[in-house]
C-alpha cells in the first residue's frame, strides 16, 4: 500500500544575501590598503637606577653603548650616532621650526613634502636601504662574535632630549635587525626634559 | 520575498561597524607613525593593554584624553596618576620588580625625543619595565 507523501517544494530566495556580499566584496576592494602598524620592544631603566651605573666587580657593565646626539642647524637637525663611543653616521631631518612651517602649508603641499621626507628617512634609516645602517648592524653582530649569549647583552641607547624621534626608532629597528634583545634606554637627566618650553 | 538572511548579513555588518569605530577612536589619536622594517606585527595584544598617543608637538593622549604636554607640572601629575592606577591594575611580577602592565607608545615621528623621555620616566615611575612602540612596516612583513 502506498503512503502518499506531500512532496512540498522548498526553496531558499538568497538574492539578496547574493547582493550584499557582493558590497561588501566591492566595499573591501575599494578600500585604500592599510599599512601594517607594526611594533619594537624595548626596557626602561628600573626607577631611581642613576644616570650611568657604577661598574661592580659581580655586576659588569653592559658591553653595547648607542648614543645619539642632535644638533639643530637652521631648518635642519643633524643626529650624531655613535656606536661604542665612534661615530657611525649623521643623519639630517626637519627641525621643529621647519616642520611648523610645514604643518601650516595647504595639504597637497604638505603631503608632497612629507613624503619626500619619508623616503630622505627610508634611505638614511632603514637599514635594507641605508649602508650606513646596515654597518650599524654589522658592527653590532661583530661586536658579538664569541658568545651567543652576547645578543643577550644589554644594549644602552642614550639619546639627547632633541633627537627626532623617529631616529631614536630607527635604532631600536637597527637593534632589533640585529638580534639584540635587550634594547635599553638610559635613565634621562629629569630636571632637562622636564623643563618647560 | 524571504528578507532574513539579508537582515542578518546587516546586522552583522551594524555591529562589526560599531565595534571597529568605538574602539579606534577611543585608544588611537592620529600621528605620522615612524618606519621600522624589523617592527613585529601587532598580534593578540592584552585586553588591559595601554596605548599612549605622543602627538608631534608633544601632547600626550590615553584612551582619548588629551594630558597636555608632559612637561608642564599639572599634566605631568595626571599622567602619573593614570599610569599608576593603570599599573595597580595588573599583576607585580615580583622576580623583576615591576609591574606586568603592558604599554604601547605611538608617538609622532617628528616628535622632539625629550616628550618621549618623560613618559618613559613617567612609567619607570609607575615601575613599567616593557614598552612598545607602534612603526609603520614599510614592507607589510612582520
Amino acid at each position: 500500500m502506498a503512503k502518499e507523501v506531500d512532496q512540498e517544494e522548498t526553496s531558499l530566495d538568497m538574492t539578496s544575501m547574493i547582493d550584499v556580499v557582493f558590497l561588501l566584496i566591492i566595499f573591501f576592494i575599494l578600500m585604500p590598503p592599510k599599512k601594517m602598524e607594526g611594533q619594537l620592544q624595548s626596557y626602561l631603566p628600573q626607577d631611581g637606577q642613576s644616570e650611568t651605573p657604577p661598574p661592580k666587580d659581580e655586576d659588569p657593565p653592559p658591553k653595547f653603548y648607542i648614543d645619539m646626539v642632535s644638533q639643530v642647524e637652521g631648518d635642519k637637525v643633524k643626529t650624531q650616532i655613535k656606536f661604542n663611543g665612534g661615530l657611525v653616521t649623521t643623519v639630517t631631518s626637519l627641525s621643529i621650526p621647519a616642520l611648523d612651517k610645514i604643518y601650516e602649508m595647504p595639504s597637497e603641499q604638505k603631503r608632497k613634502i612629507l613624503e619626500e621626507e619619508m623616503a630622505n628617512d627610508e634611505a638614511m634609516l632603514d637599514p635594507n636601504v641605508s649602508p650606513d645602517m646596515m654597518k650599524l648592524i654589522k658592527m653590532m653582530g661583530d661586536a658579538a662574535v664569541g658568545s651567543p649569549e652576547n645578543k643577550d647583552t644589554d644594549v644602552i641607547i642614550t639619546a639627547t632630549t632633541n633627537v627626532p624621534f623617529k631616529v631614536v626608532l630607527a635604532i631600536l629597528n637597527a637593534g632589533a635587525g640585529a638580534e639584540f634583545k635587550n634594547l635599553k634606554f638610559s635613565a634621562p637627566d629629569k630636571a632637562k626634559i622636564f623643563a618647560p618650553d | 520575498m524571504d528578507l532574513t538572511s539579508m537582515i542578518d548579513v546587516c546586522f552583522l555588518l551594524i555591529a562589526f561597524f560599531i565595534m571597529v569605530t568605538e574602539v579606534s577612536k577611543a585608544e588611537v589619536v592620529e600621528v605620522f607613525l615612524p618606519q621600522a622594517s624589523y617592527a613585529e606585527e601587532d598580534v593578540n595584544p592584552p585586553d588591559d593593554r595601554v596605548i599612549v598617543n605622543i602627538t608631534r608637538i608633544g601632547e600626550v593622549w590615553i584612551r582619548g584624553r588629551n594630558f597636555g604636554k608632559p612637561n608642564d607640572p599639572d599634566a605631568k601629575k595626571d599622567i602619573e596618576l593614570e599610569f599608576k592606577n593603570y599599573a595597580e591594575g595588573v599583576p607585580f611580577n615580583e622576580e623583576t620588580q615591576a609591574s606586568e602592565l603592558t604599554v604601547l607608545v605611538r608617538a609622532d615621528a617628528h616628535v622632539e625625543n625629550r616628550y618621549v623621555q618623560c613618559v618613559q620616566t613617567l612609567l619607570v615611575g609607575a615601575k613599567v619595565m616593557k614598552l612598545h612602540y607602534s612603526a609603520n612596516n614599510p614592507s607589510g612583513d612582520s
